[in-house]
């Protein structure tokens, strides 16, 4: 049996594929060697794309290059004059999801659970510390409120979203696109992956500037307009009772 | 038995009409139904997104007043004069050493959980808040002093700090904080006044030993709570409580005490199926040197019973060392060690963000391979 295995001519192809294989064809001698082509624009399967097109988003060219920080710069210089600031290098791993160029370059995901866990506290802080008359507060503050469905808002990806999207941070913002061809529809924006923009900026100005500083942010920032807008279209019928 | 859609056509060349059936396995529209499959989610996520319910809750017209949320079950409440005639009460302050601040009433409610038919104030808020602060300093303390910890091991380190079995094992064995077990017509008969109750751990429970040996797992509703659940949650919510006396920087050196200061094996969380293959993964990303094994010292090779002990190296630098009977064994420990060596990375003097001498954190960049 084991000597009917060898005489398989697939066995023989499977050794002979590691080296260059000369082959003669109709008698004439060809060389096979190992031949790589990229695919560009849209998506072929089996084939193998461009590196140029994987760290490319939408025309935007991945690198640490001034251009590219260049939005989340001027939003965090704007804000506080520049109490914010964060070295280059952080603000473009906030710019970068884990799913951009198969995880290769330095992402956001770690930043993200650390602004997503201060972002928690400091809502559910925020929720006690308002000023209260129920009977029930200890040392006035009030328990009550908290995991009730406004004050969970307070926490979820769609208020980051939000945030992320009104002040334009992802103006440059490298991900995986769901259509690699670029034909993607300019409000197919999955909470899920823009809200790592806002939970990473705040993880990376605690990480950089401290807690205190992380509070601030999120309390003026995060709990201030974007949350009134999103607030009255949600509130459902169960609860205005 | 219809296997799927039928799809019904009309010939031109005759009238006569034919049903065509397309061959679908039965399972397609059980698998086309399925939800996908739920994430799993540690005790401590759950606890952090615990949810009210519209019924038991007053919302007021603005839902941003949150001063103004009122708990409609909420009827009854243990004073402070009456808390203080609790002996078990009186001894957890004074074991816990909390400050003066901290009222005893606040300790009752801790140690009540959210029961049907109870009109007292419970401790299902208050765990909540706990949990948040619990599970922030944790995540804070891991980040900084393993900054390059994979997230899952986080999440799954946070949880073996703060997860519900772990502050169970905080709040009955190190804290000697008691069930509710005995029934009132053994209060009754042992003479013990009913307020005495309060000093225990009182929820609904999930299961019941029924008698010796049979447990009943049935019970299940709305309030009810495992053993495990129940305990963290008293915990959390005695969190929440120095938190409301003392202030937020107390709240944190009182988790340092009694929870972070116990010893978690995070090293055993890490396993890894191709130890040389990541290894070797993980240097090429970092642009260094491929590793390459060489045998330090050996001895009896030719025994029964030989050690081998390598070191695994990239160039010159020595990434980790093992030992082992056999040199395949002892390859795959150094393997093993230097993966663990870098992943474990712990800077020197680290500071967490929320301390006041902090220092920038070192950030990693992700695992930049799979």
């Amino acid at each position: 049996m084991s000597k009917a295995m060898h005489s398989i001519p697939g066995s023989l192809l499977r050794l002979g594929a590691r080296t260059q294989r000369q082959l003669s064809i109709n008698g004439a001698q060809v060389t096979a060697k190992r031949g790589v082509v990229f695919a560009k624009g849209p998506r072929v399967r089996g084939a193998i794309r461009d590196p140029e097109d994987i760290f490319t988003v939408k025309g935007i060219k991945y690198g640490l290059t001034e251009e590219n920080v260049k939005p989340l710069k001027t939003f965090l210089q704007s804000k506080l004059q520049g109490k914010y600031e964060l070295p280059d290098k952080l603000l473009l791993q906030i710019i970068t999801h884990k799913s951009f160029a198969h995880g290769t370059q330095p992402y956001n995901a770690r930043l993200s659970y650390f602004g997503k866990e201060l972002i928690q506290l400091s809502a559910a802080k925020y929720a006690i510390t308002r000023s209260t008359n129920n009977e029930y507060a200890i040392n006035n503050l009030n328990f009550d409120s908290l995991g009730s469905y406004t004050q969970s808002l307070m926490k979820t990806d769609r208020l980051l979203k939000e945030y992320a999207v009104v002040n334009k941070l992802d103006a440059v913002f490298f991900r995986r696109l769901a259509l690699p061809s670029g034909r993607e529809d300019d409000s197919f924006k999955p909470k899920a992956i823009w809200s790592t923009l806002t939970a990473s900026l705040v993880g990376a100005i605690a990480s950089q500037h401290g807690k205190k500083a992380a509070d601030e942010f999120i309390e003026n920032e995060l709990f201030g307009d974007v949350f009134k807008q999103i607030l009255p279209a949600t509130k459902p019928a169960s609860e205005s009772a | 038995m219809n296997h799927g859609p039928r799809i019904s056509f009309v010939t031109r060349s005759s009238t006569t009409r034919f049903l065509r059936h397309i061959s679908i396995s039965p399972l397609s529209k059980v698998v086309a139904q399925s939800k996908p499959k739920p994430v799993h989610k540690f005790s401590y996520e759950k606890s952090n997104n615990v949810r009210m319910n519209g019924d038991d809750l007053e919302t007021p017209d603005s839902a941003t007043d949150f001063g103004d949320y009122i708990r409609s079950s909420y009827g009854l409440k243990v004073s402070e004069e009456e808390a203080q005639k609790i002996p078990a009460i009186l001894a957890l302050h004074a074991r816990l050493n909390l400050s003066p601040k901290f009222k005893k009433s606040t300790l009752v409610r801790a140690l009540t959980s959210r029961m049907k038919n109870n009109d007292y104030a419970d401790n299902h808020q208050m765990a909540l808040f706990g949990s948040n602060m619990l599970s922030y300093y944790t995540t804070e303390y891991l980040i900084t002093t393993y900054p390059r910890l994979p997230i899952g091991i986080l999440k799954a380190a946070t949880d073996a700090f703060v997860g519900d079995f772990s502050l169970h094992d905080v709040g009955k064995n190190v804290w000697g904080i008691e069930e509710d077990w005995s029934t009132n017509l053994e209060k009754y008969l042992s003479k013990e006044p009913k307020l005495f109750r309060f000093g225990r751990l009182r929820y609904d429970r999930q299961a019941k030993e029924v008698e010796a040996g049979i447990t009943k797992y049935s019970i299940s509703s709305e309030t009810s709570l495992s053993t495990a659940t129940a305990y963290a949650n008293s915990v959390r919510a005695i969190v929440a409580g120095v938190f409301a006396a003392d202030g937020e920087r107390e709240t944190k050196d009182f988790i340092y005490k009694h929870v972070l200061s116990r010893n978690v094996d995070i090293s055993s969380m890490l396993e890894f199926e191709e130890p040389g293959k990541l290894l070797a993964r993980l240097l090429k990303t970092k642009s260094m040197e491929a590793p390459t094994i060489r045998l330090i010292s050996e001895t009896g090779r030719q025994s029964s019973s030989p050690t081998f002990i390598v070191g695994c190296f990239s160039g010159d630098n020595l990434l980790g060392e093992g030992q082992g009977t056999s040199l395949k064994e002892a390859r795959i420990r150094s393997c093993v060690s230097a993966l663990k060596a870098f992943y474990l990375y712990k800077p020197l003097e680290p500071r967490v963000p929320s301390d006041d001498s902090f220092k920038p954190l070192f950030v990693d960049e992700g695992e930049s391979f799979y």
